[in-house]
């Protein structure tokens, strides 16, 4: 028994999960992000100043004083304490990966488990929008690395709605309404608003076009249309330069624009992303700027970077039928066992699983034994005879 | 790619099916999988010609809606406002189609009253238990949910609840709309009409065709409101 929303990962799982990793983490890498393991536990203060509701979404308990303690509930707030206290000494800018699992209470939040494994890049001390690139660049390298074919980065920016609020002329009350119905993707309640209050048909008409299904480049264009202000030129000027830098790292395809994406965590302050891969029912990854979360560590520096759901990306890859070169090789039965210890030894060192003890013979693994001076090896769809250097060449590399 | 639309069975099939076929989607809108279709739904004479969207339409359990959006088994879908409110699902709202029109109303038996003085809440009978639940506590009142599946007035006539929250089809004001008959509305906690929903994956991996879905099923809502 386990309690409710946990759940156990066996072998054939836990090695495609822990090949994804290592191949995530080694993109990572090779941008110059290095890992960092802050801890499981974290004070609810930590995980609140990222607006996060840790009272009904986080796992409590206590430590011997009484004091109150909490799972963490997210990895990239746990990162910018950790930065924030540990590194802020450090020339800037700042490239941090993460990777481990977070532990949500499952009445808060729109998802079954209570415990999923995040894999992150966060880009500390820049604000440019070459910086938002690099994430959004990251993010679509690391997930085509995976082997993963059909997914698609949408963009958003929380700054186009707060000047696009300001454009429509849209009195305070009004404007929250619009974030609302925009946060909950109710279109059909934005358009209501919008015809309620007056505001212009001309006004209508854009802001209809700027929430256009149609992504890519086109809403781009139309946003660049309905720029009135000089806060909306620079808005749409970022995402431009994002585009541009997408589309020369050769990932513009993968890239579109989406106004209406608005995330419910309130710490992002400029672009917002979300993967989504076919037949999966969560976003593969999310991310995006947040320029104020590290001032609440009292270090006021800007920040960009994404989180990767382990669990969605692996299913969206079963989904897609890509295949997972798991780590965890099929095991070869060696019958002879440790009577040869060179022999067996020998398999391992070449990275070929091999199980030994008489007792390993079942009949669903490949077999390997010695008859009368060579070699026989019992695959499931082939037998091959030969000597150890034959037996080497077929089982190659492992 | 094909776009994967389900349809509410029930109530709401044929209309549904109608303004889909009158938009010139999915094989005058007869879904593949429903033979009993064609005595039904004849493709309206003013029916535009198909748009360049290939689109195959299937009929399901209405409340199964929301779970083929959010799980992405479909890209498009039909589900009530009401319904969507209920559920808190997740789900991004494209367009008000305006039929299945209706209002979730908050009624009560004569004599309620002295039972609330007396006894201190009121007990509501009701479909949507969540939306009455902060119906009422944004009011600050106290009320006991009595979820039922029947019948509701009959759960006030029987004596299980003092009142209920039921939904009712918009009628002229001042008249006591069936569903509720014999109880007084005190308030309307909801209004509702069916909306044509997609997932939140759906929109960002298939938004060129939704746009176009959306398009065409705007025309045809702008011709009904002129004609």
């Amino acid at each position: 028994m386990i309690p409710e929303g946990m759940r156990d990962v066996l072998p054939a799982e836990a090695a495609e999960l822990r090949a994804i990793e290592q191949i995530v983490l080694s993109r990572f890498n090779a941008y110059g992000y290095g890992e960092v393991r802050p801890p499981a536990l974290e004070y609810p203060e930590t995980m609140e100043r990222a607006g996060v509701d840790v009272a009904s979404s986080g796992f409590h308990l206590y430590d011997e004083r009484g004091r109150a303690l909490v799972l963490r509930t997210d990895l990239a707030t746990a990162v910018a304490r950790l930065a924030a206290e540990r590194l802020s000494e450090r020339p800037l800018p700042l490239r941090l990966a993460y990777e481990g699992p977070v532990y949500r209470t499952e009445a808060t939040h729109n998802r079954r488990e209570g415990e999923f494994s995040q894999l992150g890049a966060e880009l500390l001390g820049l604000g440019a929008a070459s910086a938002d690139a690099e994430v959004v660049v990251l993010l679509c390298d690391a997930l085509s690395a995976t082997g993963l074919r059909g997914f698609r980065l949408a963009i958003g920016s929380v700054a186009f709605h707060r000047e696009l609020v300001a454009a429509l002329g849209l009195a305070p009350d009004d404007s929250d309404d619009v974030f609302d119905a925009l946060a909950d993707r109710d279109y059909a309640l934005l358009e209501t608003i919008v015809s309620r209050r007056g505001v212009s048909d001309e006004g209508r008409k854009t802001l209809q076009r700027a929430l256009d299904l149609s992504p890519g480049k086109g809403a781009l264009s139309a946003a660049r249309k309905l720029s009135s202000s000089e806060g909306m030129d620079e808005v749409v000027e970022r995402l431009v330069a994002v585009q541009e830098l997408a589309d020369d790292a050769g990932y513009g395809d993968l890239v579109g624009f989406d106004f209406g994406l608005l995330p419910e965590l309130d710490y992002y302050t400029g672009i917002v992303f979300e993967a989504w891969a076919p037949g999966v029912d969560f976003p593969v990854a999310m991310g995006g700027r947040y320029d104020r979360l590290l001032a609440a560590f009292d270090w006021p520096i800007p920040a960009a970077g994404f989180t990767i759901d382990l669990d969605r990306l692996h299913q969206a890859l079963v989904d897609e039928g890509a295949g997972v070169a798991p780590l965890f090789a099929p095991t070869l039965s060696y019958i002879g066992g440790l009577d040869d210890p060179k022999r067996v030894g020998d398999l391992r060192r070449r990275g070929i699983a091999v199980a030994a003890l008489p007792g390993d013979a079942s009949a669903h693994m490949p077999r390997l034994r010695e008859d009368r001076g060579e070699f026989l090896l019992e695959m499931p769809d082939a037998t091959t005879r030969g000597s150890w250097r034959d037996v080497l060449r077929v089982l190659g590399d492992g | 790619m094909t776009l994967r639309i389900v349809v509410p069975d029930g109530a709401l099939r044929v209309p549904s099916l109608e303004l889909f076929a009158a938009a010139g989607f999915g094989d005058d809108g007869r879904p593949a999988d429903d033979g009993r279709l064609a005595d039904e739904v004849r493709p309206a004479a003013d029916a535009r010609p198909a748009a360049d969207l290939d689109a195959r339409l299937s009929v399901v359990a209405a409340a199964d809606v929301p779970a083929y959006l959010t799980s992405g088994a479909a890209d498009a879908g039909l589900v009530a406002k009401d319904a969507l409110l209920e559920r808190a699902t997740r789900l991004c709202e494209l367009l008000d189609l305006r039929f299945g029109a209706g209002q979730l109303v908050y009624a009560v038996a004569p004599g309620a009253e002295v039972r609330r003085e007396r006894l201190g809440r009121l007990r509501i009978a009701t479909r949507h238990p969540a939306l009455t639940r902060s119906y009422f506590r944004a009011r600050g009142l106290q009320v006991s949910i009595v979820p039922v599946d029947g019948t509701l007035d009959r759960a006030v006539s029987d004596g299980l609840a003092d009142g209920v929250v039921a939904l009712v089809e918009t009628t002229p004001t001042g008249s006591a709309p069936a569903g509720v008959a014999g109880l007084t509305v005190e308030g309307v906690v909801a209004e509702t009409s069916i909306r044509l929903v997609t997932g939140r994956g759906a929109r960002v991996l298939h938004g060129a065709e939704l746009g176009v879905l959306v398009a065409g099923l705007r025309d045809v809502l702008a011709g009904r409101t002129a004609s």
